[in-house]
């Protein structure tokens, strides 16, 4: 049996060369549709890919550390003091990569010539590039620095100073009533002015006073502008740009800020909207001392977040905040992946039934041809079944090699586009729900 | 085209004045005319510290959780034209003093002396609290008026003392009609008539229909004499959602028909 086997093997095997014009063309077929399969396959990986890497390496992290309530509804007030200890914490973990605290507030920015709404972004500008390489995305100019500005601590007026601060106020409001009561026509008032500190003297006091209180930075901190915030600041680096908030006391706060660099990420919403200060700076400004409102948290293995997200919220560091993945932070990227790998799965396996329909017609035509042939076999002795076996056989030998020249094929193209990309024309890169399809497309080989 | 009537014409018309009197009288005694007069006292209630021009003294306490503040502020407003304009002044103490709020009709522009700038709010800073207080932007900009824009019914009145005198005590509930351009399901209002002086104690604010508690409520007391007119002197208002906070607002002293310049409502009066 064995030997009548290693005979069909042997005749089959010469059957496919005997016309190989004939076993080409079938064999092509085969091979570019499954050539074809892999590679797209490949394309929409690296699409699903290159959209959660968009979403973990430019912003998110595979993890992230929130006070309960901010993800879902993002407030100043809502922070975690004690932000060095645990960010700390965090890097000691096993499988962590980098960790990245930051607090996030808005503001009101304003150039000489424009203002407009920002997302005040403060992050530690090492551990940062270590997370996001945000260092990597400054477009012009300048990352920011690792030093903090320097910017004196406010101090309490005292006894003094509290009183020449009464002083002030009362002669100010007895300057306002003259002026009331000389508007509402009351006639001859006394005049008081010559008695009251002059406009002079009372600015310079103020700012004095005001200068203790709340203490300006030696020089403008220094702030990165993502590129389309920076075209409508009409911002460039060098320029001047005044952050107005409210900080955590409640207070009205204006410091001017001054631009070091233009960051351009491509995810549309954050170049929109996104100021990016350091941590020390935003916190002085926000009064939110040693609080973060966020820890991003990069992992060596981003399909371990859920395994390090459960041992994270078992540290004592941790307890009684949000510990999230990705997966959770974005269930609508998640969803996006999932859909587009049934979109594949669906395609693949139309171009799978047409590539087998295809194969399947020229088998069929080839044995209508050897009509003679396999019949001059039967008059030979041959049993039909061992014809239908060796029709088989031929089939098998000539899918195998095919689909070896495919396999072969589609990995030669996914390498190609891996290392090159398909440029989507004129498309600059599309955000879809945050996520970013860049406007190159890489395909990826994963087993 | 007739010149001179006919003694019967004149019989009928004297009958036709008759019916319209009677119209008249029985209408002003129907309660359709007691809910105008309700309308008119929430409109006087609404206005009774606001002038066509006004100016005062005041200062502003703010209680919170993490701070206590008191500003001393001055206050010129001028409703004369439909743009109704203000202007606030901080006076102290230093950390606030020359901070400058300007409002012309729907545009709120801050000035900051420490970095000498104005900011013009934009709408998306209009939900965020005025310099710390339980006050919004939004709360100084909008345009609403309590007895146009809404609708008044009266829910229930009674006879108290108010000042050591008896007054009549009206609780009403303003319903905002369908193009008023309000945040608020309904609005209850407690204010007393004394004589000819229309006092507002109450005003709570509701967020939704058949809330229990108000969203908001500001409170008015200590009514005084004010360059003639009676006025409550001490507002203070309370959000639900910050339970033990408060604003109170002191007026130290409100005068009203000032003859303010226009010069007071623009950007150099407020750098001044």
């Amino acid at each position: 049996m064995t030997n009548s086997f290693g005979l069909l093997l042997a005749i089959a095997w010469r059957n496919l060369g005997r016309n190989r014009r004939r076993t080409l063309i079938a064999g092509a077929g085969i091979a570019l549709g499954v050539g074809m399969c892999i590679a797209s396959f490949g394309v929409m990986d690296g699409m699903s890919t290159d959209m959660v890497r968009s979403i973990t390496d430019v912003q998110l992290g595979h993890i992230q550390v929130h006070e309960p309530g901010f993800s879902a509804r993002p407030k100043l007030e809502l922070a975690f003091d004690k932000a060095t200890d645990r960010t700390r914490a965090a890097e000691h973990t096993r499988g962590v990569e980098a960790v990245s605290p930051r607090v996030l507030g808005w503001a009101l920015a304003s150039t000489r010539r424009q203002s407009t709404g920002v997302q005040l972004v403060g992050v530690d500008p090492a551990r940062e590039a270590r997370l996001t390489k945000l260092d990597r995305r400054v477009s012009k100019g300048r990352y920011l620095p690792q030093a903090a500005t320097p910017w004196a601590a406010a101090r309490k007026l005292d006894r003094k100073q509290k009183k020449l601060d009464q002083q002030l106020t009362q002669s100010e409001t007895e300057r306002a009533e003259a002026e009331i009561e000389a508007l509402a026509g009351g006639g001859a008032t006394h005049e008081p002015a010559d008695k009251l500190p002059s406009a002079q003297k009372l600015r310079t006091s103020t700012q004095e006073l005001l200068q203790q209180v709340a203490p300006k930075p030696d020089s403008p901190p220094p702030l990165l502008l993502g590129d389309k915030l920076a075209r409508k600041l009409q911002a460039k680096p060098g320029t001047r740009v005044s952050l107005m908030a409210q900080n955590l006391d409640g207070d009205p706060v204006n410091i001017e800020f001054r631009v070091v660099g233009i960051l351009h990420t491509g995810d549309r919403a954050l170049d929109n909207v996104r100021a990016v200060g350091n941590l020390a700076d935003v916190r002085r400004l926000l009064a939110l001392g040693d609080r973060a409102h966020e820890l991003a948290i990069r992992l060596r293995d981003p399909e371990a977040a859920a395994s390090v997200a459960q041992s994270l919220a078992a540290e004592p560091a941790f307890k009684g905040l949000d510990v999230k993945t990705w997966t959770q932070l974005r269930p609508d990227v998640v969803a996006m992946v999932q859909t587009n790998s049934v979109t594949t799965a669906v395609m693949v396996a139309i171009i799978f039934a047409i590539a087998a329909i295809g194969v399947a017609d020229a088998i069929l035509m080839a044995v209508f041809e050897r009509h003679r042939e396999l019949g001059m076999l039967k008059a030979v002795g041959m049993r039909p079944a061992s014809i239908v076996l060796m029709v088989t056989t031929e089939t098998f030998l000539l899918g195998l090699g095919a689909s070896l020249a495919g396999l072969l094929l589609g990995v030669g193209i996914d390498l190609c586009i891996g290392h090159y990309g398909i440029p989507l024309g004129g498309l600059s890169s599309t955000t879809l729900a945050g996520a970013t399809i860049p406007p190159v497309l890489h395909a990826t080989i994963t087993p | 085209m007739q010149l001179v009537s006919s003694p019967r014409v004149e019989k009928v018309r004297g009958w036709v004045l008759a019916v319209v009197v009677l119209f008249v009288a029985l209408a002003v005694a129907a309660p359709a005319s007691a809910a105008k007069s309700i309308t008119e006292l929430v409109h006087r209630a609404d206005h009774v510290l606001r002038g066509k021009t006004s100016a005062a003294l005041l200062t502003m306490h703010v209680h919170t959780k993490s701070y206590d503040r008191t500003y001393s502020m001055v206050y010129w407003g001028d409703e004369r034209s439909s743009k109704s304009r203000a202007l606030i002044k901080v006076l102290g103490p230093a950390r606030w003093r020359g901070h400058g709020t300007l409002k012309i009709g729907g545009r709120l522009s801050l000035y900051d002396p420490s970095s000498d700038r104005v900011t013009v709010l934009s709408s998306s800073m209009l939900g965020d609290n005025w310099m710390g207080s339980h006050f919004t932007n939004d709360d100084l900009v909008k345009e609403t008026d309590l007895a146009e824009d809404y609708v008044a019914h009266m829910e229930k009145t009674w006879v108290a003392d108010a000042d050591g005198k008896p007054a009549r005590y009206y609780r009403v509930k303003l319903d905002p009609t369908p193009k008023a351009p309000v945040a608020w399901n309904h609005i209850t209002v407690q204010l007393y008539e004394q004589g000819s002086h229309v006092i507002p104690t109450r005003e709570e604010y509701y967020r939704r229909a058949g809330q229990k508690t108000p969203t908001r409520t500001l409170t008015m007391s200590d009514v005084k004499d004010m360059s003639g007119r009676l006025v409550p002197t001490k507002l203070v208002m309370h959000v639900a959602a910050k339970p033990g906070e408060y604003t109170e607002l002191a007026y130290k002293k409100v005068r009203f028909d000032v003859n303010v310049p226009a010069s007071k409502f623009t950007e150099q009066a407020l750098r001044q």
